[in-house]
């Protein structure tokens, strides 16, 4: 089985953060980024090959995954291979969705020669072993397998809902239904038998009637023609970090060490590229309750439940609260910053302010917060 | 830009490694954890890549298991390439009796003299020789320019000390005339306290054909004895000249200097100089979870590494990785390996833990600044075991808890 993390998403509900680089590239929990969890459950669950297929601002992403060793990824057969979009004789190859990136990478893909092939997104933070998945998929003799979530029943139509029979065979597939009839939502993450897939891809596309998207097209079409799809149920943590209050939601939840992910287990770690930095240190003066510190910082003042990635500067008599601090951040002296993101590289002058309420406060990347000089004031 | 195969690497990690014992019973000097993160091993490795070498053979007589584990292909010093690399030279021949004492007999000379090929392969025009006693950082582009310049057969670094110090006192001092040619050398201890001392750093840098050459005539006329013995002779000898290295140095001879290196690093300007400055001294990455600092955790001047748990008060001391501390415990003025755990209740003071100790609730441990109590590595401290821990060095039956340990 080869995988296929589709990582092109803009996630432009995460405005300032998604401006200059894309969704799966986004930080997460001070250490790593979103991608990390995708690549590291790879890693973990055997899996060799792997496409990442990239589109929108993809610098900083490919940048990270680079030959993909930090996730031991870098074999000599397979490895993890960046695809973008290219030109061609038949024009330019935009990926429409997220069925149309696969069809324009099967190339890529038959030059492997799977007959698995398993399809993820690069924007959800989870453990999962994708071999039990596959376990499930042979077992049943699906074509199509669908990793599936029970949601709270009130949230089920934000979700792709699975309506399932008793033996998990998915019998009708809704986007987003006004009256959902189940809980089960699509986690977006499947298994195709690929000369199945592969099939209804090309006939499509040769009849003109393209399956862009997966959810919207390509589960339909196999349900329409009898295919064997079923719903794979996962049980454990999953979140989508589609939006700022999402994404700082679920960094909050991350800082208690009694989090669901246990991430501080040794049989499924999560990898990600690190850095060279000297520890961190904690000056005198400086308070840290209830946060997530790593290396190369260097406080002294004073944070309170937040989250602080590497390289991080905090000045004497700051008072980080409930915030996320990205990688490379100068914070100056006496600045307070409450319920806020802070992207990386971000520069605070002393007595600088960020307090957000309701809605969580964002400082981009490389902004500026205070400070303003003589002809200024 | 550099020539390729300008200059070659060598890591001469022969050092006799009792003298920082217990932490040096079953590794060397040259894989002694630091400063929460580091090996020794890694500021050599960095110093010599970051100028560009890219071909470093290391020489030791000694268990290679736990720098090979540590160094293993040297990527994460960029050694992985297509060109050089990284090259192990053993002492195959020496006796366990020598490997003991940390030097064989005959003296490591022959473990070059036997593979003077590795000189001639790298293609160099010049070696750069260093070990990993001498901790420092050193700028290894800025000494190599410094020796063409002078025309000088060798180049040999040193630091300029306003007194003796105790821990140098192992070392060897140069004398240097005042166009900084070396004129003499001798053990520390010779000279008296007045004036200046200039500590050899045995770091050398000599066109290669020298080096073999100088290898050649020890052997041919069947002496016995070290390369830091040949170098020592040939740099009063030969016309050599001294490059002033002014950064953060300590001589790790002992325990005490050990401890004291560590504790140098709460200074900012200390570590700074170390750690901080313009070449970044790489090591092998682990990937381990943000260090969590609880509510009841109280953290002051101290260096912590990543994957901790702390719930207790820590002052003024150095963690590695994966150390937890439980509530209500103090810890001062201590170095805590890897691995360790500290129960609650529990209260350390100048103490150096070695990897995955444990220490039990409520057991108390004081030290003192100039003899830190050291524990060795996987040992179970109770409060039971406690009462014989004097601020003396302290021996464990290893066969107390001796899982584990291969994979260091």
């Amino acid at each position: 089985m080869i995988a296929m993390i589709l990582a092109g998403g803009q996630g432009s509900r995460l405005g300032k953060l998604t401006r200059t680089i894309a969704k799966p590239a986004v930080p997460f929990g001070g250490k790593y980024r979103i991608i990390d969890f995708s690549l590291s459950n790879c890693s973990n669950s055997g899996i060799r090959t792997i496409g990442v297929v990239t589109q929108y601002q993809p610098l900083e992403l490919n940048s990270h995954i680079g030959n993909g060793s930090h996730w031991g990824l870098d074999h000599k057969d397979g490895g993890v291979t960046i695809l973008q979009p290219h030109s061609s004789l038949d024009g330019e190859k935009w990926f429409e969705g997220t069925a149309h990136a696969i069809y324009q990478n099967i190339s890529y893909i038959d030059s492997h020669n799977p007959t698995y092939l398993l399809i993820l997104s690069g924007d959800h933070i989870y453990k999962m072993d994708y071999e039990h998945m596959l376990h499930f998929h042979k077992r049943k003799k699906a074509t199509a397998t669908v990793a599936v979530i029970h949601v709270p029943l009130e949230e089920a139509s934000r979700f792709g809902i699975m309506n399932t029979d008793n033996t998990d065979r998915i019998i009708d597939f809704e986007e987003k239904p006004a009256k959902p009839k189940s809980n089960l939502a699509s986690m977006g993450i499947y298994i195709f038998t690929w000369d199945v897939l592969r099939r209804y891809l090309t006939e499509s596309h040769a009849t003109g009637q393209n399956m862009d998207d997966f959810g919207k097209n390509v589960i339909p079409t196999f349900l329409a023609n009898g295919e064997n799809v079923f719903a794979y149920s996962f049980n454990g943590y999953w979140k989508d970090v589609g939006t700022i209050e999402s994404l700082w939601e679920a960094n909050m939840a991350f800082i208690n060490p009694d989090h669901e992910l246990n991430i501080r287990d040794k049989s499924w770690r999560i990898y990600s590229k690190n850095p060279v930095a000297p520890p961190h240190f904690l000056a005198k003066g400086a308070k840290v309750k209830e946060s997530l510190i790593v290396d190369g910082c260097y406080i002294s003042g004073e944070i309170n439940h937040s989250i602080i990635s590497q390289n991080v500067k905090i000045g004497a008599n700051s008072v980080v609260r409930d915030s996320i601090v990205m990688a490379n951040t100068v914070i100056g002296k006496n600045v307070t910053i409450d319920r806020a993101i802070v992207g990386e590289h971000a520069v605070f002058a002393d007595n600088a302010q960020i307090v957000g309420d309701d809605t969580i406060e964002v400082v981009g990347y490389n902004e500026i917060v205070g400070g303003l000089n003589d002809e200024e004031k | 830009m550099m020539k390729r195969n300008k200059i070659c690497g060598i890591l001469n990690i022969t050092e006799p490694r009792v003298a920082a014992n217990p932490l040096t019973m079953n590794r060397p000097i040259a894989s002694l954890p630091f400063c929460s993160r580091y090996r020794l091993i890694d500021f050599p490795l960095t110093n010599l890549t970051t100028a560009g070498v890219e071909t470093i053979g290391i020489f030791t007589n000694d268990n290679l298991r736990s720098i090979y584990d540590h160094v293993r292909s040297g990527k994460e010093w960029g050694l992985d390439s297509l060109y050089g690399g990284l090259f192990f030279f053993t002492d195959y021949s020496s006796h366990p009796h020598d490997k003991a004492i940390g030097g064989s007999r005959e003296g490591d000379v022959y473990n070059y003299y036997n593979n003077i090929e590795f000189f001639e392969k790298s293609e160099s025009e010049y070696t750069v020789i260093m070990g990993s006693q001498m901790l420092c950082n050193v700028d290894v582009q800025a000494i190599l320019r410094h020796h063409i310049e002078q025309g000088a057969d060798i180049t040999v670094v040193y630091k300029s000390f306003e007194q003796v110090n105790k821990e140098h006192l192992q070392g060897s001092c140069l004398t240097i005339d005042e166009d900084g040619r070396v004129r003499g050398i001798k053990s520390c201890n010779l000279f008296n306290n007045a004036g200046k001392l200039f500590i050899n750093m045995e770091i050398y840098v000599m066109k290669t054909h020298l080096l073999t050459k100088l290898i050649r005539n020890v052997v041919a006329e069947n002496e016995h004895c070290n390369l830091t013995d040949v170098l020592h002779q040939a740099i009063v000898n030969l016309p050599s000249n001294g490059f002033e290295y002014t950064g953060y140095l300590k001589a790790i001879h002992s325990v005490g200097a050990y401890y004291e290196a560590n504790m140098d690093m709460l200074h900012d300007t200390n570590l700074t100089a170390l750690l901080k400055g313009s070449q970044s001294i790489h090591t092998k990455v682990k990937n381990e979870a943000p260090t969590y600092y609880a509510r009841s955790s109280k953290v002051e001047n101290s260096l912590i590494a990543n994957g901790c748990m702390i719930y207790g008060d820590v002052s003024h001391s150095v963690l590695f990785r994966n150390v937890t501390v439980e509530k209500n415990t103090t810890i001062n003025s201590s170095v805590i390996m890897q691995g360790s755990s500290i129960g609650s209740g529990a209260e350390l003071h100048y103490v150096v833990l070695d990897k995955q100790v444990r220490i039990e609730p409520n057991t108390k441990l004081f030290g003192t600044k100039d003899k830190p109590i050291v524990i060795e590595k996987n040992s179970v401290i109770s409060r039971i075991s406690e009462s014989n821990l004097s601020s003396e060095t302290i021996k464990f039956d290893p066969s107390i808890e001796n899982a584990n340990t291969f994979f260091s």
